[in-house]
């Protein structure tokens, strides 16, 4: 559990954390077609039959362009749209090494992971255990898109 | 049949609080808690727990194995559950009903005990388009298996059926359809189609799993092969169901699993098995699973008159008219007021996710069912990906409607 989990402003922070999960369920970033992208990835829910699908163009391992699409509910949406803001730019290594904490992060409880400032709202996602499996759903479809 | 008394046994007026009152989760959760999610299982009432902790504290050993008096108490507990079963659904023979772990092993037994040495390449297996994957898969299964076309019926949007396709040169080895659909709750006019069938001698498995302990059921009337169905979904205990299978296609039936319990002879090369329902139970049986599940039918048979049913229907007319008003609300299949729907509401909120309604509602303790319901292909028919679903038991009450609406109104507002 992490110091933000027993902090008494925890209140606070959770608002802020689900303001932003709100804001970017509503206007996701990087909601696009993917056709024509360089690397392609999808994942779905079996459980309720959601999907999406993750597409980058990379530049010498770089990472110049990401986008999601598909069918989801608000906390795969808010998930995917936070994890394009968060690989956009980086390398192709750090993608991957991200992709596979975060999933790694949601699995198992005891796991506990350094998240950029802009990941931190995940940690209200992860509490929800009949949820979790729609926060991953983005970050499973970019491993599959990583090269 | 499963005989709904006009009354229930005290004589008084079926009263649904009452009802509510005589199942320890719900009584303990008030109104905290407004349970529609009935359609993937029901709660079980103090009596079938009881008869579940009886049965450990008071008639436990080894079924059909023991010599000493034990034993033989709890092999005739096994045996006066089936007996029971055996006239809830109105069989003709005790035999008739062979215990499974659920509707699904009751499917999977005859699809593979049953249909799969039967089938030969060309045949047709017909299913619908609203099964239950339960329903289906097995059936894609053994068509693949053994190079039989499995053909689905289609249905339209309310879930109603078209006729059966006209007869042709090809050999159909089976007719699978469910009795009651687990998402638009589209009563199907089975004793027609079981008579249609047979006529082109056609064998007929009815998935009972949303009918049984809901509506009247009697095997004797309705004449199918098979009936399925499972324990959890009548106020009885998970892990067992029943398979029934007429005399008949228990005789072409080959067990699906081999082992203690189900043996005649055992010798080197060769083996026989007991005559049925034996031969198709092997293993140590589940006693305590049995006897609950018997006192669900008594359960249900005391409590759940006519009246009860009524009653449902209503919460499901009540729960249409109220979501229709609300706009951006799309109900599907059935009409209100129609009465071959059981209490089971399909809907969806436009352009909000079903699992954000659900979880919307959770908050305000109002278990709802989101997604395609194990119904992908019937998903597709409805044109959608996935569904909210209210499902209502005889102890749902006007407040647990009233709560539905209010949490959908809410999830709008959260969500727009």
């Amino acid at each position: 559990m992490s110091s933000h989990e027993r902090n008494d402003t925890d209140a606070d922070v959770h608002t802020v954390w689900q303001a932003i999960l709100r804001d970017n369920f509503r206007h996701p970033h990087n909601r696009a077609a993917v056709q024509g992208m360089e690397h392609c990835g999808s994942s779905r829910n079996p459980l309720c039959g959601d999907h999406i699908e993750v597409g980058i163009d990379e530049d010498h391992g770089v990472i110049t362009d990401v986008r999601f699409t598909g069918y989801a509910c608000s906390i795969a949406v808010a998930s995917a749209s936070l994890m394009t803001q968060a690989v956009q730019g980086s390398t192709t290594d750090m993608a991957r090494e991200l992709a596979d904490g975060i999933q790694q992060w949601f699995s198992d409880d005891s796991v506990d992971l350094p998240l950029p400032d802009l990941l931190q709202p995940l940690r209200l996602l992860r509490r929800q255990s009949a949820r979790k499996r729609c926060a991953m759903l983005a970050w499973q479809s970019l491993a599959k898109a990583l090269p | 049949m499963t005989r709904t008394a006009t009354r229930p046994a005290d004589g008084k007026r079926f009263n649904p609080e009452s009802l509510r009152r005589m199942f320890p989760l719900l009584a303990a959760a008030g109104k905290h808690l407004h349970y529609l999610d009935n359609a993937a299982t029901t709660h079980k009432p103090a009596a079938v727990i009881d008869a579940i902790g009886n049965c450990y504290t008071q008639r436990y050993a080894a079924v059909h194995r023991g010599l000493y008096d034990l034993a033989a108490a709890a092999t005739e507990v096994y045996e006066a559950a089936r007996s029971t079963i055996g006239s809830f659904l109105g069989a003709a023979s005790d035999a008739d009903i062979i215990f499974t772990r659920g509707a699904t092993e009751s499917i999977n037994l005859a699809a593979t005990g049953w249909a799969r040495n039967r089938l030969r390449a060309g045949d047709e297996v017909w299913v619908t388009a609203m099964e239950h994957h339960s329903n289906f898969l097995p059936w894609q299964a053994v068509c693949k298996a053994s190079g039989a076309r499995l053909r689905i019926l289609h249905c339209d949007a309310h879930g109603v059926l078209q006729e059966l396709p006209p007869p042709s040169s090809r050999h159909v080895g089976l007719f699978a359809i469910t009795h009651v659909s687990n998402v638009l709750g589209i009563i199907n006019p089975i004793a027609a189609l079981i008579r249609q069938a047979h006529e082109r001698g056609i064998p007929v498995l009815v998935d009972g799993a949303q009918a049984i302990g809901h509506i009247p059921v009697d095997v004797g009337d309705l004449g199918c092969d098979f009936y399925a169905f499972s324990a959890h979904k009548m106020y009885g205990p998970t892990g067992i169901g029943v398979l029934y299978a007429n005399a008949a296609r228990r005789a072409e039936m080959q067990p699906l699993l081999l082992g203690g319990g189900m043996v005649d002879e055992v010798g080197a090369d060769d083996s026989s098995w007991l005559p049925a329902p034996a031969r198709f139970e092997a293993g140590s049986p589940n006693l305590a699973g049995a006897a609950g599940l018997a006192e669900a039918a008594r359960f249900i048979e005391a409590h759940m008159p006519e009246e009860a049913q009524e009653h449902v229907r209503r919460l499901r007319d009540e729960a249409i008219w109220g979501l229709e008003e609300i706009p951006g609300v799309v109900v599907y299949g059935p009409p209100a007021n129609a009465r071959q729907y059981a209490g089971i509401v399909a809907f969806n909120v436009e352009e909000i996710h079903p699992h954000d309604v659900a979880q919307t509602a959770a908050s305000a303790g109002v278990a709802l069912r989101a997604g395609h319901h194990c119904c992908q292909p019937l998903m597709r028919v409805l044109a959608t990906r996935a569904t909210l679903r209210a499902s209502f038991a005889p102890y749902n009450t006007h407040a647990d409607v009233a709560a539905l609406l209010q949490a959908i109104e809410q999830a709008i507002a959260a969500f727009r």
